[in-house]
């Protein structure tokens, strides 16, 4: 395809998609094909056609891909600390919880993905609590304010233990640069796995993960 | 009847389609031998921002905002770097474009004798540090390229993992030359900026960032804008000319 192919393309599908848009046309019924003909550029109606395959085939391997797997450990701080109000204003350590299998997660009111996987975190406390496994979970707010979060809460309804922290020192003592950024703890308070993204909690595989670490 | 609704359709197509507003469009040969598109919204003035990658219909705003510089004495050059190859807008697209030819956009803007700065947002702040780099490599004595503008950069060259400090395209770290940064307050990739910032300037930048209360980031392209992203988007040229005053001034420390 040389350059003034590319060029007609282009101009194409760019004079196309506000009209159509403000015209209430179906973007996806729209006859495209008939422009390419029309442009004498039979291929990019079939490249318009593969890029639909495509896509759907992405879409299938996006969806395949959104298993998150947790990852072992690779940081340098093995015994990091916590010293953090709740909403109370009560202090949590991470030393306080010794004994037990403990999911920090450092979250914000603004990450999509946050606020998808909260049900799933009650659903996984619950779970892993009628198993009789020692599990909690910390939820570190990245350095929003009280009023914020309050909001949020009574919105999404967190079962689990909510941490402010809205000197952002934990974030930055923890090394956490993205969001959702989860670190799973064993009973001796190291970190031994960590997760980046939204994930379902309550899968199979994510149980069956901290089941095992409960028995060391 | 039904060849009326095809007539209004058609008509329609002309009167409500959005040309670009760009008072100049014209095009530069590349070495690769592709003609990019480049639109120029002109001024008088002696400062020229170049955007990168731009790419006309691909992002929101864009072109209010040159507008808005140029009717401020800025000169606004845009050239649609991605749709020349017809790649799609994603981070692996920007490897793709040829040194040679961000070295040729470049130049061809220094030769207005004009003061160059590169703009560029998100992942596309990667070619912008490359033409950069690239450019100094090949023009050592000229000085017409003076800094960098990166609004809300992401780097990484691959997916963040917790407790890690994050690894970045080889493009950070390659220039010397100024370099502004500006992210959202609502975005965590603000707790990241500290080191970004050590590491581009490890070309020798001087590197200032600025965090945006409030807004998180891309605010400008997004769908659901809150009140103080609507308004942070109506001053988006008044904070590149902030970022301006900065770069200009050298106040980097």
């Amino acid at each position: 395809m040389n350059n003034h192919q590319n060029a007609i393309f282009h101009q194409i599908t760019n004079f196309l998609k506000t009209p159509l848009a403000l015209l209430g046309v179906d973007l996806k019924n729209f006859q495209f094909n008939k422009i390419c003909h029309f442009a004498n550029h039979p291929y990019l109606c079939k490249g318009l056609r593969m890029n639909k395959i495509f896509l759907a085939l992405l879409l299938i391997i996006t969806l395949n891909t959104n298993a998150v797997e947790l990852k072992k450990y690779t940081g340098l701080i093995k015994k990091p600390t916590i010293s953090l109000p709740d909403l109370n204003g009560k202090i949590h350590t991470l030393s306080q919880y010794k004994g037990n299998i403990v999911l920090v997660q450092f979250w914000a009111t603004y990450c999509p993905p946050c606020i998808k996987e909260m049900p799933s975190m009650n659903s996984l406390q619950s779970k892993l609590k009628k198993a009789d496994i020692p599990f909690k979970i910390l939820a570190i707010n990245m350095a929003e304010s009280k009023a914020e979060v309050e909001k949020f809460v009574k919105i999404v309804n967190p079962e689990f233990t909510i941490l402010m922290n809205e000197d952002g020192s934990s974030i930055q003592q923890w090394q956490v640069f993205a969001a959702p950024s989860n670190f799973l703890i064993n009973k001796q308070g190291e970190i031994i796995y960590t997760l980046f993204g939204g994930v379902e909690w309550n899968s199979k595989e994510i149980i069956k993960k901290i089941t095992q670490l409960s028995k060391f | 009847m039904l060849i009326t609704i095809k007539k209004i359709i058609f008509i329609g197509f002309f009167i409500l389609s959005t040309p670009s507003i760009a008072q100049k469009i014209t095009t530069i040969k590349m070495p690769s031998g592709e003609d990019i598109e480049l639109r120029i919204f002109p001024a008088k003035g002696n400062v020229l921002l170049l955007g990168f990658p731009c790419d006309f219909g691909k992002s929101k705003n864009e072109e209010s905002v040159a507008k808005s510089l140029s009717e401020d004495g800025l000169e606004v050059w845009m050239p649609d770097i991605l749709s020349t190859y017809m790649l799609p807008k994603v981070r692996s697209s920007y490897a793709k474009i040829k040194n040679e030819d961000l070295v040729r956009i470049v130049q061809k803007a220094i030769k207005t004798g004009k003061d160059i700065y590169l703009i560029a947002s998100g992942a596309g702040t990667q070619l912008a540090l490359r033409a950069a780099a690239k450019w100094h490599e090949k023009y050592q004595n000229s000085d017409g390229l003076k800094g960098l503008i990166l609004l809300f950069p992401r780097l990484n060259s691959a997916e963040p993992i917790p407790g890690v400090k994050p690894k970045y395209v080889s493009a950070v770290g390659t220039t010397k030359k100024p370099i502004m940064i500006l992210e959202g307050g609502r975005t965590p990739n603000k707790w990241g900026l500290k080191h970004l910032s050590m590491k581009l300037s490890a070309g020798g930048s001087k590197v200032i960032s600025k965090v945006i209360p409030d807004i998180r980031g891309y605010f400008f392209k997004r769908k659901d804008p809150n009140r103080t992203e609507d308004m942070v988007t109506s001053e988006l040229s008044g904070l590149i000319k902030v970022s301006l005053f900065y770069l200009q001034k050298g106040i980097l420390e």
